[in-house]
């Protein structure tokens, strides 16, 4: 995993926010994600603009039980999966 | 001769309405079978046997025995060992008055994979004026009993109406006695007999069944092994609920509904509405109906882009397909209508505006 990495959010995509979380769609494809307050937190954070680094910084701060590893490794998940869903891309990779 | 283009849709479940009788008269139902308690023929066997067979080359994974009442089909024996025979996973919606122990040990050979029996009350009286006949509350309770005690995996399904919404935490607590694994809460329709219910007034308003809801989940939760399900549509549940359970779907674009009569149509609707039939299985291949109908051809063209009002604008369109094509058929004429309680919602400024796009 690249900590230096940034990412930029799809502009075609329509992000709606709940208290209990917050949906990703792609009005085009009709893909869908639906993520929990945690999946919420991490990708507003990846929204903006912060490397992998920071976002594992600020949410080993949120959950000081987990393993560091453990959050790398659930990141490393949720990365994937909005990048397939083409929510998400990496900024400017080198 | 032209071949036809292999279908881009599997067929992966028959709905078989194996008879149009029934030996209860419920306030609700939305197919409207004729009362009945003798056994009836229904669906002619070879043809059923032959469909079914034809169906595994399309996909066909299960198939799900209802009706009117499917243990009041004469030919249920021979059915069962058929599809025991064929390793098809076998879905059943009863209302559990016909079981004996003779059924419940053909029903452990089967690939049984949801047997759900309907109870709405749990108590006597309130069961049978819903069930429109005397001592049903009782014979479906021997069933479930039955079942209970044979292992047998089972599913309880209510239906709500004003009659019966003080009646949840009991059926839930029977539920939790049975040994049931779960509770399906159904919001009536207003389709076939439900329609009257409607006009009277006598259903509940969506206000009433999101306010039912939050009260089961806060104040009701079940002990260890139940798990409820509220069935209203996506839009109205918190994303915990979805995370956890997924995105119920209408089936719309890989089921068939076999009529009692050997009829083809998109689900049971077929039962009221004769122009959503498309053959029979005494003389039609079911393959060639489920390549070529220009039913199915257009709901694979169209579902979900043609959908209409809030559907058309919800986040979960391309995964709810409109919650329940049939029912907007049976109040619109129209399969690509909103689904009724996501408009009414909608309209009266209820729908969650985040999922509105």
């Amino acid at each position: 995993m690249d900590f230096t990495q940034k990412f930029e959010r799809n502009k075609k995509i329509v992000y709606r926010e709940e208290d209990d979380g917050a949906f990703l769609f792609d009005p085009s494809t009709g893909n869908l994600k639906y993520m929990n307050r945690s999946g919420k937190e991490t990708f507003l954070l990846l929204t903006e603009q912060q490397d992998l680094g920071q976002v594992i910084n600020h949410m080993s701060g949120l959950f000081p039980d987990v393993k560091r590893r453990r959050i790398e490794e659930d990141l490393e998940t949720f990365l994937q999966e909005l990048e397939e869903n083409d929510f998400l891309s990496p900024l400017n990779r080198k | 001769m032209m071949q036809s283009k292999e279908p881009e849709f599997s067929l992966t479940s028959l709905y078989l309405y194996l008879t149009d009788h029934c030996n209860l008269c419920c306030a609700h139902c939305w197919i409207s079978p004729k009362f009945s308690e003798q056994r009836q023929n229904g669906l002619p066997p070879d043809s059923l046997k032959k469909a079914i067979s034809e169906a595994g080359s399309l996909g066909l994974q299960s198939v799900k025995l209802t009706g009117g009442e499917p243990f009041l089909y004469r030919h249920i024996d021979g059915l069962l060992a058929f599809l025991a025979s064929k390793e098809i996973d076998v879905l059943i919606e009863t209302n559990g008055t016909l079981i004996d122990t003779d059924m419940v040990e053909r029903l452990k050979s089967c690939n049984l994979d949801q047997l759900s029996v309907s109870l709405d009350a749990s108590t006597e009286e309130i069961h049978d004026q819903i069930r429109g006949v005397k001592g049903s509350f009782r014979r479906t309770l021997k069933g479930l009993d039955l079942l209970s005690r044979h292992d047998l995996n089972f599913q309880i399904i209510m239906t709500l109406q004003k009659r019966n919404r003080d009646e949840i935490p009991g059926v839930i607590k029977l539920s939790e006695e049975l040994g049931a694994g779960s509770l399906k809460i159904n919001p009536l329709i207003p389709c076939g007999r439900g329609k009257e219910i409607f006009e009277h007034k006598h259903n509940l308003k969506l206000e009433e069944l999101l306010e039912l809801y939050r009260t089961v989940k806060k104040k009701w939760p079940p002990k260890e092994g139940l798990s409820i399900i509220f069935d209203l549509p996506v839009a109205f549940l918190p994303i915990e609920e979805i995370k956890r359970k997924g995105i119920n779907q209408c089936h719309i674009l890989n089921i068939l509904g076999i009529l009692g009569n050997g009829d083809l149509s998109i689900c049971g609707i077929g039962q009221n509405f004769h122009d959503l039939r498309m053959g029979n299985i005494r003389r039609d291949s079911i393959s060639e109906i489920w390549r070529n109908s220009s039913i199915l051809k257009d709901l694979r063209k169209s579902l979900p882009t043609k959908l209409k009002g809030v559907c058309d604008h919800c986040i979960f369109k391309f995964q709810c397909l409109g919650a329940c094509r049939a029912n907007a058929y049976a109040l619109t004429g129209d399969l690509y209508a909103p689904y009724f309680l996501c408009q009414e919602s909608f309209e009266s400024g209820l729908f969650p505006p985040s999922r509105y796009i």
